[in-house]
This record gives structure tokens, sequence and C-alpha cells, in this order.
């Protein structure tokens, strides 16, 4: 059952095709909802770097998402190409994560996790006086831009985000950071430089961020400052990568297909009060069920593989000669 | 005159940062669990005397007992269904776990305190309320020296606690070497749990505070849990014993510094202290010796 390469090539190909020719087909409210779910991808896998590869809990996501989201509405106001103002969020992002991520990231973890609180709290604050109510684009932006093009430059960058992260857990970097989660004393002493590679994790996290904000400015057109810089854009997507699986390429993308449709349910049926079941699976995801859906469709695979060869009387010969807990990308 | 007023009121407020802060330097100097939530039960604490106060009657001070008995037995559940669990995770991840569910539990405990009490502030005005009297010139409120008295009684109290009982020694010896006291015979799991709900006590009795002299809505935890966590780490993760006086030292510099400039950059006063200890002395102030690196 386990895919060859070439199978995995032809999967990915086909399933991007699809997306690809999405407008084609799709409702208008379903093409919404799938942007709304690239930027719940991009975003996931943001906290995923930093917190699933990196191990160290970033719990100031929404100053980097809100701050991406209200820069790119003003450059894109002032009158720069669109393109540019999505480039500048990224880059507000990255600078943010400077910010926070030079003094802290040089200690452990809960200075890190305090410092990104203590941001989003402030920049919450802050905008919450500078900018009251809704942030309107002038009519002229909405004529001159379909939702195939806002469609687009979602799947693109949850694309590019996915393909920097799969290159990123392949490589030395990725290694280091894995290394620096388990151990950080070992890892140190073993001459890896920890607090280099956090910090620059850290600042590509930022720089996604930034980017998914962009697209949320693209899609809405009107943004609620006071909303895009609340608790829940952090909430969310710790959320996601927490049931989908920390430290895994895929669980983001599960967790963010899940959560999307179940947010999409509850907000409508049960108001504010959604936040609270959310928050209960949350706890008991992270208690009972650390490796999430990534994990738990890995095991089922495997269980599965196990019944079909003793079903055939056929025992496969391993080549894998990957460790039984070693995490699959 | 206008400085030694602020220094004063510095100083009653810190008493309440100090109170506000020992809940959270308990339960990390003990277990080494970082509790973001720990905004969250104070709030609960306030939101406790304002239900007694609303639907019962009952003065603060009078159902004080009362709220510490409840948020106490609210500590005892916490420890049971969150932090219990964690124990069987490696030391790493036990505090990035803890992290996340206690920002979890955030979620809940908010957004089910916005369904219960509305996210308008709610405080308790009672008749001595704005009642002050002046001595040599200097303005001070009864709440605010009933505030610091009571948190200087606490405060007090949980210190002979610590070094006069056997239990109180047990979470000491804890703290500062776990392994070690188990190998002693201490029951390690009871231990948590019994300093857990203290410290949610504790979070509780600040919570009364600040509804009597300010208000509490359902976000506003945030706010106290950065208090709290500038101070622990001003006073240094997992010494109990600096915390007091840290919250005195945040206290007075916040009210001094927003004499010069200007009381709403107030926050930013508390922010700049943080990054200066975490910068230069990341193991706190009164911490003698550097250790190597920082926890």
């Amino acid at each position: 059952m386990r895919c060859s390469r070439g199978k995995k090539f032809l999967l990915i190909g086909i399933v991007v095709g699809i997306l690809a020719l999405g407008p084609l087909y799709m409702r208008t409210d379903i093409v919404g909802l799938f942007i709304v779910l690239f930027i719940h991808i991009i975003l996931a896998q943001s906290w995923n770097l930093i917190g699933g590869y990196a191990g160290q809990i970033n719990l100031g996501l929404a100053a980097f998402f809100g701050s991406g989201a209200l820069v790119t509405h003003l450059i894109w106001i002032g009158g720069a190409n669109s393109f540019m103002a999505l480039l500048a969020a990224g880059m507000t992002g990255l600078v943010l994560s400077a910010v926070v991520g030079f003094p802290t990231l040089r200690l452990r973890g809960i200075y890190f996790s305090m410092g990104t609180l203590a941001i989003a709290m402030t920049a919450e604050i802050l905008v919450s006086n500078l900018f009251s109510g809704a942030l309107r684009a002038p009519s002229i932006f909405a004529a001159g831009f379909t939702a195939e093009s806002r469609y687009y430059v979602g799947l693109i960058s949850t694309m590019i985000s996915l393909l920097t992260m799969y290159l990123i857990a392949r490589s030395r970097f990725g290694v280091g950071l894995r290394a620096t989660r388990d151990d950080e004393d070992a890892a140190r002493v073993t001459g890896v430089n920890t607090t280099k590679l956090k910090i620059e994790a850290f600042l590509i996290s930022g720089f996604m961020a930034g980017i998914a904000g962009g697209i949320f400015t693209y899609y809405y057109l009107t943004i609620w400052p006071e909303f895009q810089f609340s608790t829940l854009w952090t909430f969310v997507p710790l959320m996601i990568v927490c049931i989908g699986g920390m430290g895994t390429l895929m669980g983001p993308v599960y967790g963010s297909l899940i959560l999307v449709i179940i947010e999409h349910i509850f907000s409508r049926t049960l108001g504010a009060a959604h936040l609270i079941i959310f928050g209960i699976v949350f706890i008991i995801a992270v208690l009972y069920f650390p490796g999430g859906i990534a994990d738990g469709l890995s095991k089922a695979q495997k269980i599965l593989e196990g019944f079909f060869s003793s079903k055939k009387g056929l025992t496969k010969p391993t080549h894998d000669t990957r460790m039984a807990g070693e995490t699959r990308i | 005159m206008i400085v030694t007023q602020a220094i004063i009121s510095g100083l009653i407020i810190g008493a309440l940062y100090g109170l506000a802060a020992i809940g959270l330097g308990l339960v990390f100097g003990v277990m080494k669990y970082l509790n973001i939530a720990h905004g969250s039960f104070i709030m609960l604490g306030g939101y406790a005397s304002y239900w007694l106060f609303a639907l019962l009657h009952l003065d603060p001070f009078i159902s004080l007992p009362l709220v510490m008995l409840i948020m106490f037995i609210m500590g005892l559940i916490f420890y049971r269904i969150l932090l219990a669990p964690l124990s069987k995770f490696s030391e790493d991840l036990k505090v990035n776990n803890s992290l996340l569910i206690t920002f979890g539990l955030i979620m809940v405990v908010d957004n089910s305190a916005t369904l219960l009490w509305t996210s308008w502030p709610k405080s308790i005005t009672t008749l001595y309320s704005g009642a002050a009297f002046n001595i040599f010139g200097i303005r001070l409120t009864y709440i605010g020296l009933g505030g610091m008295g009571l948190a200087i009684v606490i405060i007090l109290a949980l210190h002979l606690f610590l070094t006069k009982t056997y239990f109180g020694k047990a979470i000491t010896a804890i703290a500062q070497d776990w392994e070690a006291a188990s190998l002693m015979g201490i029951n390690i799991d009871y231990t948590y749990l019994i300093s857990c709900a203290l410290a949610i006590t504790l979070a509780g009795v600040a919570g009364v505070l600040i509804v009597l002299c300010y208000s509490v809505t359902p976000s506003g935890g945030f706010s106290w849990l950065m208090i709290a966590f500038i101070v622990v780490t001003l006073a240094g993760m997992g010494n109990l014993y600096g915390i007091f006086a840290a919250g005195l030292l945040l206290g007075v510099s916040q009210a001094v510094g927003s004499l010069l400039i200007g009381s709403s950059y107030q926050g930013v006063i508390g922010f700049a202290i943080l990054l200066l200890t975490v910068l230069f002395r990341p193991d706190g102030i009164f911490t003698r010796k550097r250790k190597g690196y920082a926890r």
C-alpha cells in the first residue's frame, strides 16, 4: 500500500490539477471556502515550522497575521501593486519576528512563548486604539479583482509554503530544528547552533504568517483590525496543528480541512460557544492524541498493510530501513 | 509630594502585583509547568466574589474565605484533570504541553465567562469604596490599604507555611530537586496537587482585590498574566521568596515611571523591565551568581 515515489508525485499532480481547475466548476461560496482553507493552511504551516519542528511555542501568531493584513491593506490603498503589497506583508511579519525572536530565542522555551504573547497583546491594544471599526478597500479594487484571481493567489501561496516546508523538513536545517526540539542540550553539544536555527525558522515562520494576513486582505477586501489581531487567530492555527499532527508536513493540511468545515458549520449555529467546544477538543487532543491525525493515519495504514499482506498469505520483503518511531514526511 | 504619593500608590499596587504573581511562581517553581491560564483564574476569583456580592450581598472581605474555598476546589480539579496527565511526557514536552493546554483552557474559561457575565467590566462598589483619608498630604484609600494588608498577611502566611510546616518544606524540597525529594519519601503527586490548588487559591485572592479596586473583564486575564510573568521573571524563575519584593519594585517603578512619561504608557514600562531582565539577568535580579544558562 505504501506509495512509491512515482505514484506519490502522480497523486500530488492530480490533486493540484483538480484544485487548479477549481474555479471552473465550483460554486462561488465554495471557492470562498477554499480561500479560507488556504489561509488556514499557510498560517498553520507557519506555526508548525516554529512550534512543530523547532519546538518553540508561539502564542502570538495573531500579531504576525494581523500586521500582515493591515500592512497589505495600507500599502494597497496607497497605490502599490498587489504583488508588492503581499511581499510587504511578509516582510512585516519577518521584521516583527526578528524583534521578538532575537532577545527571546537565545533562552529556553517559556521566554519565547511569553514574549510572543506580550507582542500579540500589545499589538491588539495598540491597533484597537488606532483603528476602530472596519477598514474598507475602495470599490475600484473590488471591481478589478475577481474571485478567481484571489483563489489563485491563495493556491499558489499555499503550494509554495507546502513546498518550502517539504524542502525544510528534508534539509540539514530541518534535521537541526528537530534535534533542537528533541533535546536542545544534546543538539548544542553535537555542534548545532540551536539559537541561529531557531531564529532562522522563526523569521521564515513570521514571513509566512504575514503572507497569510495579506491573502486575507485580498479575499475579504474589508478588514477589521481588532478582529485580525484577536487571540482567535493564534488559537485556530495552533489547534489545527495539534489536531493534525505537530511536526508533520501533511498534518496541518488535514487539520485545516477538518477545522474549516467544522468552523463553517459551528460558528453559524452556536456563535461564540463553539470556541468553548474547540478549546475542550484541543485540550483532549494535546493530552491524549499527541501525534494527531497524521500519526493516526500512518498507524491505520500500517494496520491495513498488515491485514492485506496476511490475507494474501505473502510476506512482503521489507526494504524500508526506517526506524519504528521515525517521523514520516 | 507627588513623587511620594506615586511611591506610596506604587507600593500598594505592587503588593497586589506580588499577590497576583505568587501563584504563577508557585506552579512554575514547584512543577516546572507554566500556567498561562493564571490570569483567567484571577478573573474567576474576581467573578466569584462579584457573584457572592451581587446575589447574596456578601461583603467581599467577608466572602473571601468562601471564594478561597471555591478556588481551592477549582485548583484541585484543574490539577487532576489537566496537569496530572502531563506527567507521562518527557521534561521538555511537559513545559510545552502545559503551555498548550493552559492556552486552550484560556479559550474555554474566557468564552464561558463572556457567556455568563457578558464582556462588560464588572466591579464591586461598597459603601467604603471611595473613602480615603489624608496623612501628611498623601491620599490613601481604605481599600488600597486593606488590600495591601491582606496581601502582606497572605504572603507571610505562605512564607510560614513553606518554612515551618513539614508539608511546606516538602514543597520547597520538590522545587529544588524533585527526584531527590521523591527518593526521600515525599509523595510527589500529592504535593503537586496541593501546591497547585494553593496557587489557584492565591490567584483567587488577587482576583477579589482586583474586583474591589479595579474591575474584571473576561479578557482582562491576559494583562494580569503578563504582570505576573514580569514579576516572576524579575524575581527569577522558581525563586519564590523574591516575588513579593519584585512586585513592589514593579509597582513603584510603574508609578514613578508614569509620572515621567505619562500614564498611558504604563504598560510599556513593564515590558521594558521584562526585556531588560531577560537580556541581562535571565535568572532574576535577586540571584547572585548566573548559572551557565537560563531555563
